[in-house]
């Protein structure tokens, strides 16, 4: 029996002519079949060669994402309309993972998740691409998060500022203000962006995931009412767009961002909201059969949002100081933060704002819960003198919400705990803030500090408000060096707190009170809630 | 094949080949002016026209699942099957594709890949048929051996994306007239086929069904030095008596085992090697 042998040196001549008999054609083409297809998902058999994340393209000129590759066949998320493919067809490679055009023709653009403009104003014209699936700066290619992102929110910039390169979640409720937080915050770079200063400068991105179309335009128009539009790209994968869509749509708007970070620009990106790619996420993975785990979510749903947060990042000096901030938003149901996605985006995130209901029903707009929200880079991404001015603020309001728990039920309080009461009212409605009004950074630091010193301790709390525009008039007009010192400086020097004192008194000389003088314990809750109570008391007998 | 409706479909199946098998040369092609050709060919022809028909469901989604469909009506199916293939298949391989597509199988891959194994159990009852089951055995064994001593090749064989003319193009320069043609066929078909992932699990699957074929288990046995035949007689003897049937060695030197013995016995190792005992004396003193 003559054994079977071939030498090496056979193999390697075996192999050289194979490989050097090789001649690509042109023509050649590689083609699948569809083999099924239905909810927005087709399996494709074939396609030897195809990579994970490839752009497929179907007879109907639909394209589809291939997510699944199988040992017999690949399960793909058809991007757009699905209803004209049939069993049988043939499917084509485009041999292009998937990317999308990026560059500042984006700005003051509608687009969809691949790209292409749906605002009815003409093509985009780039000439570069960037793909979706890029992963995040390595630890070295990163520096520590300090320069402040303002948002211009007098209780965000206070109490959890928001740094460059920050992720900061905004979660609560359905209809709590979250995507109004997230657009005032675009809004207020409205000045970096006219001082035409690079190093100021923050391009805007708004990605707008599973909402209804009029809401997107409604918060288009908004942007554009507030000539906000012009340094922002909307990434639109509205209500009706398929599954994939949405769950594509926050990619599409980090790479655009990541651009522009890589270009040593700042960047400020708004998911809204996470929740709904993510629950698109579950649908294409249930489709493709994937096992469902918690909440039937797949198990990968937590790399799924770790892997586009982490894409935010302020990149060290060597790669430019770039940076790109990120606000996801989150909806939770009936304020429970400790459901899967919440617990999960929260764990990823650099710290996040709640938004609350009851407060906002209340008529504290923004409804920002104090307590729970906090941000881990804080203090470091403030300047000095907001720094100097709001470290009380949190622990007075703090306070001032124990305080008032207690002060329900009639006890009698003594004079330090009426002080604080009377305080946190004021601080309380010091914060208070309508949409599309955001507050310079001096502006914002004044109003802290005569909230934070007592300034307004003696106003009715229906007058906080006006004294504050009041001061602030005042100051444009006849002090102006006080905000430039704040300003220039970054710091809230002795004398200029002088000034302000000044000011304050001679402001006050001036100002006459909204409110009719009824009487001085107006101020006191107090006897007024225990009515409150024994009415209810009263009516619950009855 | 992993569900019982498919196990027991191919078993029938198998069934149906082994009846047919013996015939192959007598009765049904006796009328044919056959000069020259004799059993193998036959062998070989069927095996082709059950391969190609394989190769062929594989590629047409819809034919396969309509006739691995099973709620459909199994006559119907068989019909189908009949009406498509007549003329273009011989009698034999027509009546048992027929008969393949007329059973229920759990899912329509399972159809596809029955065939492929039933092309195999032909081409190898073709070689014990001519006597030389045992060399095809060694000479796959020996390719197999080839392929985990070349990554290249083996990597080259299995690229999907490369057109099958083309890998098996690789194969035939390799092998050319080195090999008993029933191996080529085999091979020719291992490394085009979906069935199994790699040229290297689809050789195991062939090794495993020729030593079936025998009633028999194959040992791989690596040493450092060539054994000589009393030794591998011994050894034979030695793991018929621990596993209680006829084992089969196929020796292989690998100088990597330093001395000793590596036997693999299906999915079991008995690792005597000198290279295991010093890598575990390594672990023991790092530890």
């Amino acid at each position: 029996m003559a054994e079977l042998t071939i030498s090496a040196d056979e193999i390697r001549t075996a192999l050289e002519g194979y490989v050097s008999s090789y001649s690509p054609e042109a023509s050649r083409e590689e083609v699948g079949l569809v083999a099924d297809a239905g909810d927005g998902i087709a399996h494709v058999e074939g396609l030897p060669s195809v990579m994970t994340n490839e752009l497929l393209e179907f007879e109907s000129g639909t394209l589809g994402l291939a997510l699944n590759l199988d040992v017999r066949d690949i399960g793909v998320v058809v991007l757009g309309d699905d209803s004209k493919i049939a069993e049988g067809q043939q499917v084509k490679r485009t041999g292009e993972i998937l990317s999308v055009p990026v560059g500042d023709a984006f700005l003051g653009r509608v687009i969809n998740p691949l790209g292409r403009p749906i605002d009815g104003l003409g093509e985009v014209e780039t000439s570069e691409r960037r793909a979706l699936e890029l992963q995040a700066p390595s630890v070295v290619m990163r520096q520590e998060v300090r320069e402040p992102l303002l948002t211009g929110i007098k209780a965000i910039d206070a109490m959890t500022a928001i740094g460059r390169g920050q992720r900061q979640l905004i979660i609560g409720d359905r209809q709590t203000g979250k995507s109004t937080v997230a657009l005032d915050a675009i809004i207020n770079q409205r000045d970096n962006w006219a001082s035409g200063d690079p190093k100021r400068q923050v391009r805007c991105i708004y990605v707008a995931i599973g909402q209804k179309g009029s809401t997107i335009a409604g918060a288009r128009s908004t942007l554009e009412a507030a000539g906000a539009l012009e340094y922002t790209t909307i990434v639109a994968a509205p209500a009706s767009d398929s599954a994939g869509f949405k769950y594509l749509a926050p990619y599409t708007g980090s790479a655009i961002g990541q651009h522009w970070m890589y270009d040593g620009k700042h960047v400020l990106i708004v998911f809204d909201d996470l929740s709904k790619q993510a629950e698109a996420y579950r649908a294409v993975s249930l489709l493709l059969r994937r096992p469902p785990g918690r909440e039937a979510y797949p198990g990968d749903v937590f790399y799924l949002h770790t892997r586009l947060l982490e894409r935010c990042a302020k990149l060290s000096d060597e790669l430019g100081g770039g940076s790109m901030t990120g606000l996801p938003i989150i909806e939770t149901k009936g304020n429970d933060v400790s459901a899967y996605i919440p617990t999960n985006v929260i764990s990823i995130t650099d710290g996040q704002c709640f938004l609350e209901t009851d407060l906002f029903n209340a008529g504290v707009r923004p409804a920002i819960n104090v307590g729970i929200s906090v941000s881990r880079v804080g203090g470091a991404a403030q300047s000095k003198a907001m720094k100097s001015v709001a470290g009380r603020l949190r622990v007075d309001l703090a306070q001032y919400r124990e305080l008032e728990a207690f002060a329900a039920f009639g006890s009698d309080l003594d004079k330090a705990s009426q002080q604080q009461l009377r305080r946190g009212s004021r601080l309380v409605e010091l914060l208070k803030q309508p949409a599309a009004s955001p507050f310079p950074a001096e502006r914002e630091v004044v109003s802290i500090w005569a909230g934070t010193t007592g300034q307004l301790d003696d106003l009715e709390v229906a007058d906080v408000r006006p004294f504050e525009a009041a001061l602030h008039d005042y100051i444009a007009h006849n002090k102006q060096e006080i905000f430039d010192s704040i300003v220039n400086t970054g710091r809230l020097e002795d004398d200029t707190i002088e000034q302000l004192e000044k000011a304050v008194t001679e402001v006050k000389a001036q100002f006459t009170s909204t409110v009719t003088k009824k009487a001085d314990d107006n101020d006191q809750p107090k006897p007024r809630r225990v009515n409150n109570v024994e009415a209810a008391v009263q009516e619950d007998v009855k | 094949m992993i569900h019982a409706a498919s196990r027991s479909a191919l078993a029938e199946l198998r069934e149906r080949l082994n009846t047919v098998l013996p015939d192959l040369g007598n009765t049904l092609f006796s009328w044919l002016p056959l000069v020259g050709r004799n059993d193998g060919d036959r062998h070989r022809e069927l095996a082709a026209e059950l391969y190609a028909t394989a190769d062929l469901l594989g590629g047409q989604p819809r034919l396969r699942r309509a006739l691995g469909d099973p709620s459909t009506d199994a006559s119907a199916r068989a019909d189908l099957a009949r009406s498509l293939f007549n003329g273009r298949v011989g009698d034999v391989a027509l009546g048992l594709i027929a008969d393949a597509v007329a059973l229920r199988w759990s899912s329509p891959w399972d159809l596809t890949d029955a065939l492929e194994i039933l092309a195999d159990d032909t081409l190898l009852a073709a070689a014990e048929q001519e006597g030389q089951l045992d060399a095809v055995e060694d000479e796959l064994f020996r390719f197999e051996r080839i392929l985990s001593g070349s990554g290249e090749l083996a990597a080259a064989l299995d690229e999907a994306g490369v057109p099958a003319e083309r890998r098996i193009g690789l194969l035939r320069s390799l092998l050319g007239e080195k090999v008993n043609p029933i191996t080529a066929q085999l091979l020719e078909h291992a490394i085009t086929s979906g069935r199994r992932p790699t040229v290297m699990l689809a050789i195991d699957d062939l090794l495993q069904a020729s030593a079936a074929r025998r009633e028999r288990s194959v040992a791989r046995v690596l040493s450092a030095t060539e054994l000589t035949p009393e030794q591998t007689e011994r050894l034979a003897a030695a793991l018929s008596r621990l596993y209680g049937r006829e084992i089969n060695v196929r020796t292989a030197v690998d100088e990597s085992v330093r001395g000793g013995l590596v036997v693999r016995v299906g999915d079991e190792v008995i690792d005597g090697s000198v290279a295991s005992r010093l890598a575990a004396a390594r672990a023991a003193f790092a530890g």
